[in-house]
This record gives C-alpha cells, structure tokens and sequence, in this order.
C-alpha cells in the first residue's frame, strides 16, 4: 500500500515538476525509466522490410520508430555534375509521431533534419556518387530517401542515420544497358550491392548543467530532449573520425566537456555499429 | 522595433526585430516567449536550406533572451540576405544581435558568431571568402566550422562543424574564433556609442 502511494506521488511530482523530477533523477546517476546516464535504449534495425522499395529499413530505438525506403530512378545528371548521381534525402514527421506535430506542409523542424541527413551524407563522403552514373551526361541513378518517423520519444537523429546506413547497405542496383546508337537505355535484372564506402553513426548527448558541472546524457528520450540545456551530436564514420557536430542549446560548454562528450560518442557509436552490421549479414 | 544593416566584407545582411509582442496560439509558450526566425536568401523561393539558417541563429538566439520576462509572447526575427561574400550565417547570427540591442530585447550575453575553414593541410582561416567556402566543401578532409560565443565568459553556446578535423585543430580553430570574437564585441560597443551619441 505504501508503495501505491509512493508512486502515486512521484507521478503528481512528475506532471506538477517536471525539471525538478528529471534533474533530481540526474543528480543521483539515473533517469526516469530507470537507465544510467551512459546507458542507450535497446536499438532494434531491420532490413529489406519493404517490397516495394529498392532499400528499406525499419529502426526502433525504445519508444522512438523510424522508417527508411529508398526509391531509384534515372535521371538525367545535374549540369554542374554530369557523371555524379545525386541524392534526394526527406524526413517528414508526421502528426503521428507526436502532438507537436500538425498536418501540412513540411515543419521547420522536419526540414532541418533533411538538410542533416544531406549534411551528414555530404561531409562523411559515405557514397561514391562517381559510381550512381552509367551513362555521363546522360543518365545518372537518383536516389529518393525517405524518412519516416512512426513515433517520437526523443533523440530522432540517432534513429535517422540508424535507417538509412541500415537501408542504403540493403540497396542493390540493378544493371543499366545503354545503346548508343539508338540513344536509349535498358535496366536488366542483374542486382549488385550499392558501395557503400563508409558507415555513418550519429550520437546524441543531451547536457543539463547541474550546480556548476555539465552532466552529459546520452539518447535522451523526449521528455529529457525538451529540459535539456542543450543538446550535442556528433556524428562519426566507423574509423572513428568526427565527420559532423551540432552543438544547440544555452548551456556553455568547456574545452573538457566537449573532449568527454567526443569520446563518449565514440565508444557509444561502436554499439550502434555492431547492430547496423548485424542487421544486414 | 529594431533593425541592423551589417557588412562583413562583401557580405551584407539586413535583420528587423519585432517584440517581445504577439503570438500565434500555435507557438506560444506558457513559460516563456518564443524566438521564431525568419530568413529569406536573396534569391529563389524560401528552401529548405533556410530553414537550417533559422534554427541555427534561433538556437544562438534562445540563449542570449531573457525570455522568460515575457512568458506567452513571441520576438521575430526577420533576416534578410543583400549579398554573400562569404560567412554569411555568422554576419546573420551578428545582425541579429545588434538588432535586439536596437530593439531593447532584454538578453543575459551578447553573442558573437565566427566563421572558419580547416584546410587538409591544417591551415586554420578566420571569416573565410567564398572561394575558400567552396575548397573546403570539396577538398578531402577539410572542415567548415561555425561557433557563436557569448560576451561574458566566451564559451561556445552553439556549433555546428561539418567535415572531418582532428581534436587538435578543433581546439585551435576555437581559440582563434575566440580572440576574434572579441573584436566583435567590441564592434558591438563602437556601433551602440556611436548611435546613442547622434541621438544626443
């Protein structure tokens, strides 16, 4: 009986005091649903899971579930770049996903994250666009990558990268014959694995500034995204060098914290490795 | 309520600051006012390009209000681009600063945004042009790396690095930023003297 009390109490502290409840929680090493500030929720990555679709993938990462398909097509070759393909990355998060949400166009927040994905795809040099170009000039591969969020409980970059590393290895490309004489092309059925050359991982660190020390929590859920002073990624490539970083929030970080932070991100990106190369085997 | 013109070089943008006013039920916020940006390029319809400039000088900007003196109200800020020469997201995140001094908004810092590119041959440049922007999308291992820092205690209150860089130039390119956030602050100074000395 004692114990319904107690947890009929800490759930008004909850809804009443929502800062105080987390960083009280913060300040003892722990979090709400029981994790260590170091601890990731489990990350569940499968492949291939739409027909329909070139490459696919579905990621769960707790509570929070992203969906990944990638259409191609052949297009004509942008004129700046005639023997590269391109990428069409878009993330929409719909009302779905969570209340914030209302249906229309695109959110600003949505918007954001396409332009991060693009970012990440562009500074991790992750694809030979060299390589998605069969005929120059001609026909170049188009790669639409679409991102869906199912459902949002925080740290939705993590989640992104996790899908579309996990779908783009699933891509296979089919085979592109080209007559010259008559000017056009054939796609055979021939499939062959799209290079991917490196793996992207993201890793989110959420910062609350506790009584003068930075504490640094990694995949935070939504509930812990929204109080925190800020909110840090770094994204790395499995050689383990730094390819992108965002650092938004109004807490001000010293040189330690952003070193502990890089190394965190680190030893937490080779989790997130071994579950993306399990996934596609 | 307040506006700048800022040039940077050849970079020119132009920000106006309403507020802390109205809201739209939407975005209002019961504990504190709510900072929306609006930035619009010179050329073509608003992209999603843009959108990444907003959130980046918004997140610059959420730091440095007090907005939780005027809890349910909305600042806007609208920044529009004249030309860019380069660095152009730092002159905004700069102009928007001097627009909210312009406009009384009352803020806990000053904030200061810096420019700088790390080539692969480990040359660190401050308030790069747009030729050097461009090498250091294309080359191999060079970075492209934006900080804004606050006038009291110069930490970094928000970055967004793209490329690879090792730690050590990281550390570098962030202590160069540094002294050269001073100038800029002090730039703050001259500008806000001089203004209030005319209107004397």
């Amino acid at each position: 009986l004692i114990h319904f009390y107690k947890r009929k109490m800490s759930l008004e502290f909850r809804s009443l005091q929502p800062d105080q409840y987390l960083r009280k929680h913060i300040e003892a090493g722990v979090r709400p649903d029981g994790r260590s500030l170091n601890e990731r929720r489990p990350l569940t990555l499968s492949s291939a899971n739409i027909s329909t679709a070139d490459g696919s993938a579905v990621v769960k990462q707790g509570n929070t579930t992203v969906v990944c398909g990638i259409k191609l097509e052949l297009a004509k070759p942008a004129a700046e770049n005639p023997d590269q393909g391109f990428v069409v990355p878009n993330v929409s998060l719909p009302p779905m996903c969570s209340p914030n949400f209302k249906p229309g166009p695109p959110s600003v927040q949505a918007q954001a994250l396409s332009t991060f994905i693009r970012d990440c795809l562009d500074a991790s040099q992750c694809l030979d666009l060299g390589s998605l170009c069969p005929v120059p000039h001609k026909y170049a591969w188009v790669l639409y990558i679409d991102l869906m969020c199912l459902d949002h409980d925080g740290n939705l970059r993590d989640a992104l990268i996790a899908a579309l590393m996990t779908a783009l290895r699933s891509l296979k490309l089919p085979k592109v014959l080209y007559d010259e004489e008559m000017d056009t092309v054939q796609v055979v059925e021939e499939w062959s694995k799209l290079d991917v050359k490196r793996i992207v991982l993201s890793n989110t660190l959420a910062v609350y500034s506790l009584g003068g020390t930075a504490n640094l929590v990694v995949d935070p859920t939504a509930e812990e995204e929204d109080r925190a002073d800020s909110l840090l990624t770094f994204v790395t490539t499995e050689k383990e060098e730094v390819c992108l970083s965002q650092e938004t929030g109004s807490s001000c970080l010293s040189e330690e914290t952003i070193q502990s932070a890089i190394s965190l991100s680190t030893k937490q990106a080779k989790q997130i490795l071994t579950a993306v190369l399990k996934a596609q085997s | 309520d307040g506006s700048c013109m800022l040039s940077s070089g050849d970079t020119t943008v132009v920000c106006a600051v309403y507020g802390p006013g109205e809201v739209k039920p939407s975005k209002e916020l019961i504990h504190k006012a709510c900072v929306d940006v609006v930035y619009r390029s010179r050329v073509g319809n608003a992209g999603i390009e843009d959108r990444k400039q907003e959130i980046f000088i918004e997140k610059s900007c959420s730091s440095a209000i007090l907005s939780v003196l005027h809890p349910r109200t909305a600042v806007t800020v609208n920044i529009q681009e004249m030309h860019n020469g380069g660095g152009l997201v730092a002159a905004c995140v700069n102009a928007t600063c001097l627009a909210l001094l312009d406009a009384g908004v009352p803020m806990r810092f000053l904030i200061a945004c810096i420019h700088c590119v790390v080539l692969a041959d480990g040359t660190v440049t401050l308030d790069p042009s747009l030729k050097q922007q461009a090498k250091a999308r294309q080359q191999n291992g060079s970075a492209t790396l934006l900080f804004t820092f606050e006038s009291r205690t110069r930490a970094v209150i928000s970055s967004h690095t793209e490329g690879k860089v090792t730690q050590v130039k990281l550390q570098e390119a962030v202590t160069m930023a540094q002294s050269a956030a001073d100038k800029v602050f002090s730039f703050y100074r001259l500008v806000i003297a001089r203004k209030f000395s005319k209107e004397l």
